[in-house]
């Protein structure tokens, strides 16, 4: 289990940030934490599993996607401060998300 | 009798970043499974992975869901191109909770077709029960 510093959390955020700012061609400034993936930047399946892939190599996860499917089931992604707080969630605990309340 | 009905549609452009490095492509490896990633490889992955990714998401739709929202896994959704996809010959396999998922509703006829075109690929399911 991976410990989360501070500096993890932030570096979390950037990226999730820049990754829809660039594919949604928004001002990463317009994105917040309340900003609705799919309603307010029309994110779609494919950016998501993109974000998923690019947290896999940048920390080297071991995360199923069938996991992560089943963690969404108890804890819908739909705004980008709930797609952090899950991507923190997934650095730190990796398949063992899905034990987590 | 419809009991679900799904259909998408994708830019083929936006998957050309994960086929340069087809093989080694973490993302091809998340979302097909390696029959499927063999059968593409024998044909034309540039035409198999999107018309395959919009039969994977219009499935999930016809079962009334996203893969998020149902526990299905992507891998679950097999399509296995028996000649090149210009032909249109290819055969379904469902297993995991996606199968668990068409029992309940009687395990219906799954009716599909695709189509594409330079720029896009589109998928669609009809499950019909007699």
């Amino acid at each position: 289990m991976a410990v989360i510093t501070e500096d993890i959390k932030k570096e979390v955020r950037d990226i999730v940030l820049d990754f829809f700012a660039e594919e949604c061609e928004v001002e990463k400034s317009e994105i917040n934490d309340t900003t609705h993936i799919f309603n307010d930047l029309e994110g779609d399946s494919l950016m998501f599993l993109e974000l998923i892939e690019i947290f896999k190599k940048k920390y080297n996860l071991n995360i199923d996607l069938k996991t992560i499917g089943k963690y969404s089931l108890k804890h819908p992604v739909r705004t980008i401060g709930e797609l952090i707080n899950m991507q923190i969630l997934i650095v730190e605990h990796e398949n063992n998300i899905i034990n987590l309340d | 009798m419809v009991v679900g009905c799904g259909i998408d549609t994708e830019e083929r452009l936006r998957f050309s970043k994960h086929l340069s490095d087809f093989e080694q492509s973490e993302f091809i490896s998340m979302i097909f499974t390696e029959l499927e990633k063999d059968c593409f490889k024998t044909f034309d992955v540039e035409l198999c992975v999107p018309i395959a990714f919009c039969f994977k998401e219009a499935m999930f739709k016809a079962l009334g869901n996203s893969w998020t929202t149902s526990g299905i896994d992507w891998k679950d959704l097999e399509i296995i191109f028996k000649k090149n996809p210009t032909e249109k010959e290819f055969e379904i396999k469902i297993s995991g909770k996606a199968a668990e998922m068409l029992a309940d509703i009687g395990n219906p006829q799954v009716i599909s077709n695709y189509e594409f075109n330079d720029e896009t690929a589109i998928f669609e399911i009809i499950l019909n029960n007699e």
